[in-house]
Parts: structure tokens; C-alpha cells; sequence
């Protein structure tokens, strides 16, 4: 049978038990300093592993009743009267005796004792019996049997003849003695329990690495106790970051890597940089309430440079200065101030070329978009949007593919695929899908373009800018095998403590 | 985005030579289509809203026959003369005031043409028509008119018998017993009056944009057609008749103008002039990355079905009127990209060295959370978006949330939060079958309204912790939220005795920085537990991050 190490309260009791017969618990505790319940636990412990057996024995234990309670407290009555007329100079009337003793009824048979033990006499002087003390006798067996009942249990087998006597005598006196029977477990060592505590060298290992031992240096003398350091541990939980975000820090750290600076700005927006500044016409589908969380009642005092503001609405309207046919419409300076959720980042990162006249570079952010949508298990109300942009003189569209290749292979996926598409603010516009190895499936990822004139022009960008972006739910959830992208914000914490850190 | 059915059968036809299914599936991304189902029969493409003439087969086999070199450059329509007329009455021009027409003859209409003519009618509708506002359009069998047409604007008392009806009926009767009066209805009611199109015996046509005349019904025996165009956008109008035709001459018909007649101008329509624009070769090749000379220009676009010539270093494209994409000369730069392959693209990187650099906010908020971490704290996300009763009832708080968005589909995501605290309460109720001590935290933006500016509101970003377990208490959060403070977010702050819902009264303290009130701590109110039935207590904190002095 394998047990292996054994538990410190086990080794203590095992240890007890060598050479010992039938010992009882209490006895075990009293001795070893373990306390009764620690020894029948480890009692029990070691029976399971078959090293100590038990039997049950049988006591009849005597002891005091009532009456023989205050005995022992207040002596013997018979002790109690010879006191008595001894303290009153050896000789008292029977009269005067009867005043005197504390308890009446209990006069007769203490003289009749007193008599008999032959502690007194009794003489007639003058009209009555009187009661004649010469010495205080000795204690007898009866007193010091009663004395030693006060505090211990006292069992019948073990008694001295004497005593035996005496305990006979005690129990003809009414409410003296008591016997009660009841029984005791009796514990002692197995042939394997023998064989195995023979293989516990030290009798004095240490249980703990304690300050007062590292003081003490007693760990110099005393070897430290094998635990079972296979047995099973709380489980505690770590703090960890959401997976969401842990994962856009690696976009965060990729972006960098390649040279883009991050900006970030307002998730609630005008309807100017949401939508007029990028070329998307006031009766566009997409601006509808139905695809578009507006904010009723608010208004933008003002937008924009009222330059930059008059450069839109003429873009809208017949193309302006951009070369572009522009959409043919009267554009509503009103309907521009009218406060939105952004739909895309590209609300901020627009902004920032307009209010930052860059020759040239990269930047990127990384931010919550919002579409008023029904939430299922693939689409969620609002979501992280990933983009980044590179401008400068000589940017193309192929540099806008080769930055892309780059930012999917950083993140491990090599194998890409472009195909024209279209977005309302870009032109030439691709779309990507890229492969995972994993699940041997094409997943359709970012779209892209060069922001059209109509666009950067009227904000006086003058250099070509290219754009990406895409969902990073997606990524999140293909990384972390999630189907329903709902999970993701759950929290559950059960999900969420199982999660990996290291990857 | 729209989708449309392709039956590889038709396609064929359509094609003019063998081309095999492989190749046809292969190439329909590089138009710019999105395969959605393919089956042995058929596939499903989604087609982008710039592109209605791809809103029938015959639209996207001409950008097939382009890309697999079957043919090349634009398609040309040959359009004969009618002596059709619509005259159209001044009292229209309030309620609908642009229309035109043509005439489509000895078409042979099988099901599946009639199928796909009206997808692509129904799509024009919804897409450049915006829902039938901006456009309608209707397909009559031209054998039951007896023209000329009048269009017109007509009271309500005006009836007749509406497509798949069997009684006359009058307007208001069409508009709320019929479908389409149901869900266009909008459009007309508010004008007073309806527009009526009605032949010269005075039967009606359509009642655009609603419904047709059952009298012009079409059928897989009608050989003729005639199609009427009304909307509120003269270019519109003129986009959708010229899409629809060129569908219409190329599943064979015959097309004839017809004369729209106003009350000082007559027109012909349709008009299938191609619009003339040119570009930079310079500005093309250096767009795309690419060194192609005329001739690699003028073909590639051939191959985008734009017919070009070059003068110079100028390319001059003639593009076909169905193209209704083209507003600027990048529009042909794509067009040379498409016609030249995106899969023919190597990828390059820009010449230009840039330095990477994080966002200093950013910087600070990792800051936190690494702190909160460190602190043993889960890190959840919730929604910006958020119920009401959440925020402020669920929280013991006063009043309501000010930042509501209008229509949500969903209730659960009806007000921008104002605080963070409230989520993560409820994520510690969505978690309560989950093993104690739970310990979260979350680091987000946070909304207020405020007047004017920009955005007419202020977002701030905010950090909210909570700790619940059978024995947390006051002084476990406040001993988290000193340690986040103390690791050099705030250097000198002090505590006071506060009231702030969800906190219990007696158990909340504001934390400020001088004067100024930089969050709260406290012991989650048992109203509030009881609210999210979490059944331990709760200790939380909520900082401000927005408005810490810097360090």
C-alpha cells in the first residue's frame, strides 16, 4: 500500500505508539501535548493506511455522588464530629451536641461510625450521656479514597484490597458512590505501523521554516519534514489584462514597430468629421438613424474652421477646386453639427491630417466604433476599430499593400489576398483576406484605400494618404478560438481566469 | 450590401465563348464582387453601392467580358427614335418633378429575365433611389398604352385599379391598404397632392412612386416594354433609365428614346452619351506605384470597359453612361488598377523612415491597469453604451442619463455611461455562481453633455475597481485604491467623509487633490447588492482620471 509522507500528526502519533500497548487517545493527547481531537483524527488517518488498530474496552468507572461530593469537600461526618468536640476541649453532652453539629440528620449515623472506628466514648456524667474525644485520629482509607475521587476518575480493577474495603464501606453510605460504565478505544501500533515507524529516523524534524528557527539556527540541527508536495493546492487567481486588450496591445506594439504614432480622440462626433469631411453625401444610406446612433437634442457649436467648412460644402456640391463632379446637392451646414457615436476612426484620424499639416508619416489608432445594429453572435453594437494611415509625396498603392503584408505577418499570417472593393471616402479601394493556418480558412480582415481629393483636399491635405482598418474582434476571437463574439464582453470570470497569460 | 443571383447557364450565353466556372468564380473578386454562396448552378455576389449597373447579370458580365479579354472597351448602344410623349404638367413640380422614359422592344422575357429585372429595380430603389424617395421606376407592357402620356400631379379623390388589385381604388384607399402605399406612403402624403402618369385615354400607368396600374402589367409573354423613371434628382433619374437600359439592350431589346415634354423644353431619353474625362498618366502611375505607358493605360481600361486615347502625358476616357462611379479622375485611376489586375500587384514599402511612438494617455492608462494587476485585479470590458436603469435606479442614484441615443435596436445599449462603476457591480452580479474573492477593475471613457464645442459633450477617461468577498470591507478598497494612487498617479490626496450612491451613507469617502474631487471609495450599499443580487459585500472605488493634476 502506498501512503506516502505522512501528515506531522501522524508521525506524532505513530511515533507515540512505539512500544506502547492500548493507549488511549486522552492518553496519547495528555502525553504528546496533541490535542484529543488531533490524535483521534490522526488515529483515524493511520488506520486508513492499516498502521494502528483499535479495540473498544469496556470500563466501569467509579465515582462520587452528592452526598459523597460533600464528603470529600467537608470530611466524613463522623470526621466532622470528632473535630467538633475535639475543638471544644474533648468532651461535649450529647445536648449540647446536637445544637452544635451542622447537620442533624446526619448526627446518628456520624456517632455510630465514630464508635465503630473507635474515635470516641461515650460516659454519663451527671444527668446525660456525654462525648469523649481523647485524640483526632488519623486519616483512613475511606478520606483519602474520597479525596482522590474529587479529581480523578477512579476505575473499580485498579483499586488496592484496602481500598477496595473502603470502597465497599463508602457504598452502603446513600449518594456516595456511583458506577458508570463506558467505553474506551484502545490504540496501538500494526506490524506495518511497527515497520513504519522504524523508517522515521528523526524524532525531531522541523514542520516549518519559522522566524524564530531561522533565529535560533535549529534548522543546523533538525532536518525539515517531507510534506506531500504532490497533494493538490487552493487554487488563487490571477490579475490579469482582458484578453481584448492584451491584444490590442500587440496591434499597439506592431503599429509601432513600424514606424506609426498613435492618436487617439472623441468617440461622440459631429457629423461633420464622421461623414461630410470624408465625401459621404447627407442622403448616404449609412447615415441613417438605422445604421447610426445619433444624440438627439445636442448640437456642435462650431465644427471646424469655417474655411475648412466652406471647402466641404463645396466639395459636396460640384466638386470644388478637387477636380471632381461632387454630388450635386446643396450641402446643410446644420445637418454637419448634428452629434453622432463615430462609425468608424477614421472620424479622428481625418481630423488629425486636417488640423496638422504633415508632409509626410504614419500613424494609426486604435478606438470603439459604433453601429446601431442588432446584437447576435457575430455582430455587436460596438466594437474596436484598428486603422492606420501612411501619407507623404510619394505614397502608392502598393506601399499601402506592403505595409499591410507587413502589419498581417507580424502577427503571423503570411498568406494574403487583395481584390478591389469600395468605401465611400477612398479610391483605388481593396479589400484583404488572410489566411489561418490553424483553421485552414480565408477570413476576410481589412479594407483600404487612398482617401480620395475630394476628401484631403478641401482640408488642405495635399499629399496622397493611404488608410487601413479593420475590426479587432475578429482577431480576438480567432486567437482565443471564441465563436460568439459576445463572449468577449461577458466577462465571465470563469472565462476570463481560465485565459492564458503567457502565450 | 445588395446581393444578386449569377446562373453560370446565363452567364455563359452572356459571355460569347467557352469560358469555364473556375474561371468565372476566379475572376469575379477582381471586379470588385464578393462570392457569398456558390452552388453547382449558380453563386451569390454581393455587388458595392457604387455600382448599380452590377445589379444584373448582364452588368457584371460586361465587367467579365472585360477582365477575361473577351472584349474590350465600352459597349456601345445603339438608340432609334420614337414618336413617344410624356407631356408633363407644371403642377408637378412640387411633388415630383423629374421624369423620363424609354421603350424596350421584341424582348424575350423568361422567367429568370423577369426575375432579375426586377431585383435590379428593387435594388435601384433601395440604392441610389434612397428607399424610392430620390427615385422610382416603373416597368410597363407597352402594348396597352395608348400614348402620348401625361404625367401629372392629381387630389386624393383621383382612383384607379392598382397592380394585383381587382377594384378601382382611391389614393388614400392605395396608400393604406396596399403594401407598397404602406411602406412608401411617406413620400406623397405630406405634398397635398400624388403624381399620376396616366395615357392619353386617361388610364393610369403608375402612381409613382407607389404602385402600377394593373392595365400595364407584365407578363413572360409582354414583348414591349415601356419604362417610366420619376424622382426628385434630374442626374438621378437620368443614372437610373441609362443602368436599366443598358441591362435591357443587352438581354436583346431594342431601344427606342421617347420625348419628355415640359412646358418650355422638350428632351429625348435616354441619353447614352458617354461623359469625357481625362487624367495624368504621371498622377496614375504615381498613385498605383506603377510605370505603365499609354498603351498599357488605354488597355487596361479597355479591359474596365472605359474606352481612352491618350494626348500627350493626358489620358482622355470616354466612359459609358451606366457608369455613374466616376466623379474624379481617381475614379479612373482604379479603373487602370482593375483593368491591370490587383492581383498582378507586387507590395513595396514606402521610401520614407518614420519613428514609432505611443500615445502618452495610453502610456498612463497601462500604467494603471499593470498597478490593478499587480494587485492580483482582473481587468473586464464593458459597454460604452448601457441601460439606464443600470446607471442611476440599479444605483440608488437621482435622476437619469442625459446622453441618450435615438432608435437603439437594442434597450440594453439605450445611454452613453457616465460612470464605470455601475458595470462592474453588474458584472460582479453575472458572477456570482463564480469562486470568492473576485476582484475586477476597468479602465474606459466615461460621459458628460456639455454645451456647445466640438461634440457638445466631455469624455473622460476613468478607472473603477471592485472587491467582493464574505469579509470586504471599506478598508481593503481604500488600501487598493492608496496603492494605485500612491504608484505615481497622485502624490498628495486626502480623504473625506462623502455621500455618492451606489456607496452605503457612513461608508464613502471622496477623494480629492487640493480642492478638487478626484473619485470616490466606499462599501457598496446592501440596496444595491440586493438590486444585483450579489450576495457578499462589496468594496469599490472610482478615480477621475482626466482630472489629475500631472506630477
Amino acid at each position: 500500500m502506498s501512503t506516502g509522507p505522512l501528515h506531522p500528526l501522524e508521525n506524532r502519533l505513530l511515533r507515540h505508539l512505539v512500544g506502547k500497548e492500548d493507549q488511549t487517545p486522552e492518553l496519547v493527547a495528555k502525553s504528546t501535548k496533541m490535542k484529543p481531537d488531533q490524535v483521534r483524527r490522526a488515529a483515524e488517518w493511520l488506520k486508513t493506511k492499516g498502521f494502528v488498530e483499535s479495540k473498544v474496552h469496556l470500563l466501569r468507572e467509579i465515582q462520587l455522588g452528592p452526598e459523597g461530593v460533600k464528603a470529600a469537600r467537608r470530611g466524613l461526618p463522623e470526621r466532622r464530629l470528632v473535630r467538633l468536640v475535639f475543638d471544644k476541649g474533648g468532651s461535649m453532652s450529647l445536648g449540647d451536641l446536637r445544637k452544635s453539629f451542622a447537620s442533624p440528620t446526619e448526627l446518628n449515623p456520624a456517632l455510630g461510625y465514630a464508635r465503630r472506628r473507635s474515635w470516641l466514648q461515650f460516659s454519663q456524667i451527671g444527668t446525660g450521656p456525654v462525648v469523649e474525644v481523647s485524640d483526632m485520629p488519623r486519616p483512613i482509607t475511606e478520606e483519602t479514597l474520597l479525596e482522590r475521587m474529587q479529581s480523578h476518575s477512579v476505575e473499580k480493577e485498579n483499586l488496592t484490597g484496602s481500598e477496595k474495603r473502603a470502597l465497599g464501606e463508602l457504598s452502603t453510605r446513600p449518594g456516595y458512590i456511583v458506577e458508570v460504565e463506558h467505553k474506551e478505544v484502545l490504540l496501538r501500533l500494526t506490524p506495518a505501523g511497527k515497520r513504519a515507524s522504524s523508517q522515521l529516523v528523526s524524532t525531531s524534524e522541523l514542520d516549518a521554516i519559522t522566524p524564530s528557527i531561522l533565529a535560533s539556527k535549529a534548522w543546523r540541527k533538525r532536518s525539515l519534514r517531507a510534506i506531500d508536495v504532490e497533494a493538490p493546492a487552493p487554487a488563487i487567481y490571477l490579475g490579469k489584462k482582458h484578453p481584448v486588450q492584451r491584444f490590442l496591445d500587440e496591434v499597439r506594439e506592431i503599429f509601432m514597430s513600424l514606424g506609426f504614432e498613435e492618436i487617439e480622440g472623441p468617440i461622440v462626433q459631429p457629423c461633420f468629421w464622421n461623414f461630410d469631411a470624408l465625401f459621404i453625401p447627407q442622403d448616404h444610406p449609412a447615415r441613417e438613424m438605422q445604421d447610426t446612433f445619433y444624440l438627439p437634442g445636442l448640437q456642435a457649436s462650431q465644427v471646424a474652421d469655417k474655411r475648412i467648412v466652406r471647402e466641404v460644402a463645396r466639395v459636396h456640391h460640384d466638386g470644388g477646386n478637387t477636380g471632381s463632379m461632387g454630388w450635386g446637392y446643396d450641402w446643410d451646414a446644420k445637418g454637419g453639427r448634428r452629434i453622432v457615436l463615430r462609425t468608424h476612426t477614421t472620424a479622428v484620424t481625418i481630423r488629425y491630417l486636417a488640423e496638422n499639416a504633415l508632409e509626410d508619416g504614419r500613424v494609426f489608432s486604435i478606438g470603439k466604433v459604433f453601429r446601431n445594429e442588432k446584437v447576435t453572435y457575430k455582430n455587436l453594437v460596438e466594437f474596436h476599430q484598428i486603422e492606420g494611415i501612411a501619407f507623404g509625396p510619394k505614397v502608392s498603392l502598393r506601399d499601402m499593400m506592403g505595409l499591410l503584408s507587413r502589419f498581417y505577418s507580424r502577427l503571423g499570417l503570411d498568406k494574403v489576398k487583395f481584390w478591389p472593393s469600395f468605401f465611400p471616402y477612398t479610391e483605388p479601394s481593396l479589400q484583404s483576406m488572410v489566411y489561418f493556418e490553424k483553421m485552414n480558412k480565408w477570413v476576410e480582415l481589412c479594407g483600404m484605400g487612398i482617401f480620395r481629393p475630394e476628401v484631403t483636399l478641401p482640408l488642405g491635405i495635399k499629399n496622397p494618404v493611404l488608410a487601413w482598418g479593420g475590426g479587432l474582434e475578429r482577431l480576438v476571437m480567432l486567437r482565443y478560438g471564441v465563436d460568439d463574439i459576445r463572449q468577449l464582453y461577458q466577462n465571465n470570470l470563469g472565462w476570463l481566469r481560465s485565459l492564458p497569460v503567457c502565450l | 450590401m445588395p446581393v444578386i443571383t449569377l446562373y453560370f447557364e446565363r452567364l455563359a450565353g452572356m459571355l460569347g465563348s467557352e469560358v469555364s466556372q473556375e474561371e468565372i468564380v476566379d475572376r469575379i473578386p477582381y471586379l470588385g464582387l464578393d462570392i457569398e454562396e456558390q452552388t453547382r448552378e449558380y453563386i451569390r455576389v454581393e455587388y458595392n453601392p457604387n455600382r448599380p449597373d452590377y445589379s444584373t447579370d448582364y452588368g457584371i458580365a460586361r465587367g467579365l467580358n472585360g477582365l477575361l479579354d473577351l472584349k474590350s472597351g465600352a459597349p456601345h448602344y445603339q438608340v432609334k427614335s420614337d414618336k413617344f410623349k410624356i407631356s408633363v404638367e407644371p403642377n408637378i413640380k412640387n411633388v415630383r418633378p423629374f421624369i423620363v422614359g424609354a421603350i424596350a422592344r421584341d424582348l424575350r422575357l423568361d422567367d429568370e429575365t423577369i426575375r432579375q429585372l426586377i431585383a435590379m429595380q428593387e435594388d435601384l430603389h433601395m440604392g441610389i433611389g434612397r428607399r424610392r424617395a430620390k427615385v422610382a421606376i416603373g416597368l410597363h407592357n407597352l402594348d396597352k398604352i395608348v400614348p402620348p402620356l401625361n404625367y401629372r400631379a392629381v387630389g386624393a379623390d383621383f382612383s384607379f385599379v392598382p397592380l394585383g388589385s381587382d377594384r378601382s381604388m382611391k389614393i388614400p384607399e392605395i396608400l393604406q391598404e396596399t403594401e407598397p402605399g404602406r411602406l412608401y406612403g411617406e413620400i406623397v402624403r405630406s405634398k397635398g397632392s400624388y403624381p399620376m402618369i396616366t395615357d392619353s385615354r386617361g388610364e393610369v400607368l403608375s402612381f409613382p412612386p407607389i404602385i402600377n396600374g394593373e392595365l400595364t402589367r407584365l407578363t413572360s409573354k409582354t414583348k414591349n416594354l415601356f419604362i417610366d423613371v420619376t424622382g426628385t434628382d434630374s442626374k438621378t433619374v437620368d443614372d437610373a433609365l441609362a443602368i436599366l437600359m443598358a441591362a435591357l439592350h443587352d438581354a436583346g431589346g431594342s431601344i427606342y428614346s421617347v420625348m419628355v415634354a415640359n412646358q418650355d423644353s422638350i428632351k429625348k431619353s435616354p441619353d447614352f452619351t458617354p461623359a469625357v474625362r481625362s487624367f495624368e498618366m504621371d498622377f496614375c502611375n504615381r498613385l498605383l506605384g506603377l510605370g505603365l505607358n499609354k498603351e498599357q493605360m488605354i488597355s487596361n481600361l479597355g479591359r474596365a470597359r472605359i474606352d481612352a486615347k491618350a494626348h500627350g502625358g493626358v489620358i482622355e476616357a470616354s466612359i459609358p453612361r451606366y457608369r455613374i462611379d466616376i466623379l474624379h479622375p481617381v475614379d479612373l485611376v482604379e479603373e487602370v488598377a482593375i483593368g491591370y489586375g490587383i492581383q498582378n500587384f507586387t507590395v513595396t514599402l514606402p521610401a520614407t523612415v518614420t519613428s514609432g511612438m505611443s500615445n502618452a494617455t495610453q502610456r498612463l492608462l497601462d500604467g494603471i491597469r499593470e498597478a490593478l494587476v499587480g494587485l492580483g485585479m482582473i481587468e473586464v470590458m464593458n459597454f460604452n453604451l448601457l441601460d439606464d436603469s443600470l446607471l442611476y435606479e440599479k444605483m440608488n442614484r437621482e435622476g437619469r442619463s442625459t446622453l441618450r441615443v435615438e432608435g437603439p435596436k437594442s434597450s440594453e445599449h439605450e445611454v452613453l455611461r457616465d460612470r464605470l462603476l455601475p458595470s462592474l457591480l453588474a458584472t460582479l452580479g453575472g458572477n456570482v455562481h463564480e469562486e470568492y474573492p473576485q476582484r475586477i477593475f476597468e479602465v474606459g471613457k466615461v460621459y458628460v453633455k456639455e454645451g456647445g464645442g466640438n461634440t457638445a459633450t466631455k469624455e473622460n477617461y476613468h478607472v473603477a475597481a471592485a472587491i467582493a468577498h464574505s469579509s470586504a470591507n471599506y478598508s481593503e478598497i481604500k488600501s487598493a485604491m492608496e496603492s494605485l494612487l500612491g504608484s505615481g498617479l497622485l502624490n498628495n490626496f486626502t480623504f473625506r467623509a462623502a455621500e455618492c450612491p451606489p456607496f452605503a451613507s457612513g461608508r464613502t469617502a471622496a477623494v480629492l487633490a487640493g480642492n478638487i474631487t478626484v473619485g470616490y471609495v466606499g462599501e457598496v450599499s446592501p440596496e444595491t447588492l440586493a438590486n444585483l443580487s450579489i450576495k457578499v459585500p462589496v468594496g469599490g472605488f472610482e478615480i477621475d482620471v482626466s482630472v489629475l493634476p500631472k506630477n
